[in-house]
C-alpha cells in the first residue's frame, strides 16, 4: 500500500546510546528488551516493502551523519536485516517547527515514486523521574503523553504542535524528528502500533510502527 | 596459554583457588571442613561463590600433630573421588608434598598438583607427568615442609624466587610435565619473613615476566597480619588489597579462603584492565 506522498511504512525508535553495542558491557535486560521493540518495529516497516529507506534523526550542529541519532539508526537497520539504500535526513535538534515540516515535506516530494520507508530516531524527556538524567519535571509526563496520543492513534500530523521551548526545557531529543515526521505524512491518515512505550533510565523511550490507510 | 583439566586460558584469566581442607587443626578455619560432609559442602560453596579449582588439602602447612602419608591419603583421596563424581568439570588441585599421596589423588582424578613446599619430593614432579596432571612449583627458600621460617635471609628474596621457582618448572617439563600445565608460586610466607612476603608482593611482575603462569597464596596469611597488625579474623580487606596489586601485575591464580569477596576484586580488576567489560553499565547512556 502506498500513499500520495510516496510513503508506504514508518516506524520511530529511540536512539539512546545504550542501543550501541557492547556499551552496556554485558547485556542489560531492559536494554534488551527495548532492542527487541526497535527490531519488531524496523521488521514492520521492511515488511511493508519499501524500496528504499530514509532515516530521520536530530543532530547537534556539525554531526550530519555521526549524529547519534543516525548511527543508531543505521545500527537496528543492520541489525534488523535490512537490505535496502538507507538514505539519512539530519535536521538540527533545535530547529523551528516550520523548518522540519519543510524538510520532512521535502522528503517526502523527493521522489514520489518510490516506495519509501521512514525510520524515525526520537525520544521523548530526559526528566521523567528524580533519579532521571535531568531530574524531575512534572511537565514531563503529560508533554510525553501528548506525543505518545498522537503516535498510538496513528494521526501524527498532530506532532507538528509540539512546543519547541518546552520540549527543549524537558530534554526531549526528539522533536525535531518527529516534526519532520509530521511534514512528510501531512494530512495522511494510518494506523499505528505502539510496540515499546516506558522509561527505565528516566528517558521516554516509544518505538511504534505506521502504515497509511488503505 | 595455561591448560588445567582440559580447558585452555589465555593470560589474562583470573582464576580462584579455593581452599578446601580436610584438616583439622589449619589455621583460618580451624578444622570447619574436617568432617568428609563439611568439606563437601564447603567445595559445593566455593563453587557457586565462582571458583574455578579447588584445592583439596590433608595437612595443615604449619608445624603440628604428625600427619604421615597413609593419614593424608585417608583424608584426601576418597575425597577427591567424590568431589571429581559431583563436579566433572570442577579442576581439582590437591596441595601436598608428597608423591605417595601424589600418585593416589592422581588416580581418583586430581587434575592439579600444588607443591607448596618448594620441590621438597623430588619424586613428586614425576608423578604430575605421569599422570599428565597440572603443576604448582613453588618457592618455599629450601625449608622443609611445615617449619617456620627462622631467621631466614636472602641477598635478593626475589632473585631466590625467580631462579628456584624457574628452576623447579624447567625441572618439571625436562620430566614430562606439559609446560602448559606448570604454574609457579612465590610461596608468600613460606621460607620468608614480613618484609620478604612484602618484596615478592612488590616486584610480582617480574615472576610474570618469566612466562609461567602465576599462582599466589595470600588469603589471610601472616604478612597481611603483620602489615597492619591484625589477627587472623581482621585480615580480608588486606588480602583482597593484596589480590588486586598481584592482579594487577598479571598474576593469574589465586588461592583463597573468602571466594566471593575475591571474585568481585577479580572481576573488578579485569574490569579496570579492560580484558572484561562492566557488568551493566547504563550511566549516562540512557
Amino acid at each position: 500500500m502506498r500513499s500520495p506522498n510516496g510513503i508506504v511504512a514508518v516506524a520511530g525508535c529511540p536512539h539512546p546510546p545504550l542501543l550501541l553495542t557492547g556499551i552496556t558491557g554485558r547485556p542489560v535486560a531492559e536494554v534488551e528488551q527495548l532492542r527487541a521493540a526497535c527490531l519488531a518495529a524496523i521488521g514492520e516497516l521492511l515488511a511493508a516493502g519499501p524500496d528504499r529507506i530514509v532515516l530521520v534523526g536530530g543532530a547537534r550542529p556539525g554531526e550530519d551523519d555521526k549524529a547519534l541519532s543516525i548511527v543508531v539508526g543505521r545500527q537496528l537497520l543492520r541489525e534488523a536485516g535490512c537490505q535496502l539504500p538507507v538514505e539519512h535526513v539530519v535536521v538540527a535538534a533545535d530547529s523551528p517547527p516550520a523548518d522540519c515540516l519543510a524538510a520532512g515535506r521535502a522528503v517526502a516530494r523527493s521522489d514520489g515514486a518510490a516506495g519509501l520507508g521512514l525510520l524515525v530516531m526520537a525520544d521523548g524527556s530526559a526528566r521523567r523521574s528524580l533519579k532521571a538524567p535531568g531530574y524531575l519535571d512534572e511537565r514531563a509526563a503529560p508533554f510525553d503523553a501528548g506525543v505518545e496520543e498522537c503516535l498510538a492513534s496513528g494521526r501524527l500530523a498532530g506532532l507538528a504542535g509540539l512546543d519547541p521551548e518546552l520540549a527543549a526545557e524537558l530534554l526531549v531529543a526528539g522533536r525535531a524528528a518527529w516534526q519532520v515526521l509530521a511534514g512528510a505524512v501531512g494530512e495522511a491518515t494510518g494506523s499505528s502500533r505502539l510496540h515499546y512505550s516506558a522509561d527505565p533510565f528516566g528517558v521516554w523511550y516509544p518505538v511504534f510502527s505506521w502504515v497509511p490507510a488503505r | 596459554m595455561l591448560e588445567l583439566a582440559g580447558r585452555s586460558f589465555d593470560p589474562d584469566a583470573l582464576l580462584i583457588m579455593a581452599i578446601v581442607n580436610r584438616t583439622p587443626d589449619s589455621f583460618y578455619d580451624r578444622g570447619a571442613t574436617y568432617a568428609f560432609g563439611k568439606a563437601l559442602d564447603r567445595v559445593a560453596e566455593v563453587v557457586a561463590a565462582g571458583a574455578e579449582i579447588v584445592d583439596i588439602g590433608g595437612v595443615k602447612a604449619a608445624p603440628g600433630d604428625e600427619v604421615d602419608a597413609a593419614e593424608e591419603i585417608r583424608r584426601t583421596v576418597d575425597f577427591v573421588a567424590r568431589v571429581r563424581a559431583e563436579y566433572p568439570d570442577l579442576i581439582i588441585s590437591v596441595d601436598t608434598w608428597r608423591h605417595e599421596v601424589a600418585r593416589e589423588v592422581c588416580l581418583a582424578g586430581a587434575d592439579l598438583l600444588n607443591d607448596a613446599w618448594g620441590g621438597h619430593d623430588p619424586k613428586l614432579a614425576e608423578v604430575a607427568a605421569e599422570f599428565d596432571a597440572a603443576l604448582v612449583c613453588t618457592h618455599a627458600g629450601g625449608v622443609p615442609p611445615r617449619t617456620r621460617p627462622h631467621r631466614i635471609s636472602y641477598d635478593d628474596v626475589l632473585a631466590d624466587v625467580l631462579g628456584r621457582t624457574v628452576g623447579l618448572a624447567e625441572r618439571a617439563a625436562g620430566l614430562g610435565v606439559s609446560r602448559s600445565k606448570i604454574l609457579i608460586d612465590p610461596g608468600h610466607d613460606f621460607g620468608k619473613n614480613t618484609w620478604h612476603s612484602l618484596e615478592v608482593t612488590r616486584r610480582l611482575a617480574e615472576l610474570v615476566a618469566t612466562g609461567w603462569p602465576v599462582l599466589v597464596s595470600l588469603s589471610n596469611k601472616d604478612f597481611v597480619g603483620e602489615a597492619l597488625d591484625l589477627p587472623l579474623d581482621q585480615r580480608l580487606l588486606g588480602t583482597l588489597a593484596t589480590t588486586a596489586i598481584c592482579a594487577w601485575q598479571g598474576a593469574t591464580v589465586f588461592r583463597a579462603h573468602n571466594v566471593t569477596e575475591t571474585r568481585q576484586v577479580l572481576d573488578m580488576v579485569a574490569a579496570i584492565r579492560g580484558s572484561q567489560p562492566p557488568k551493566r553499565a547504563v550511566r549516562g547512556l540512557a
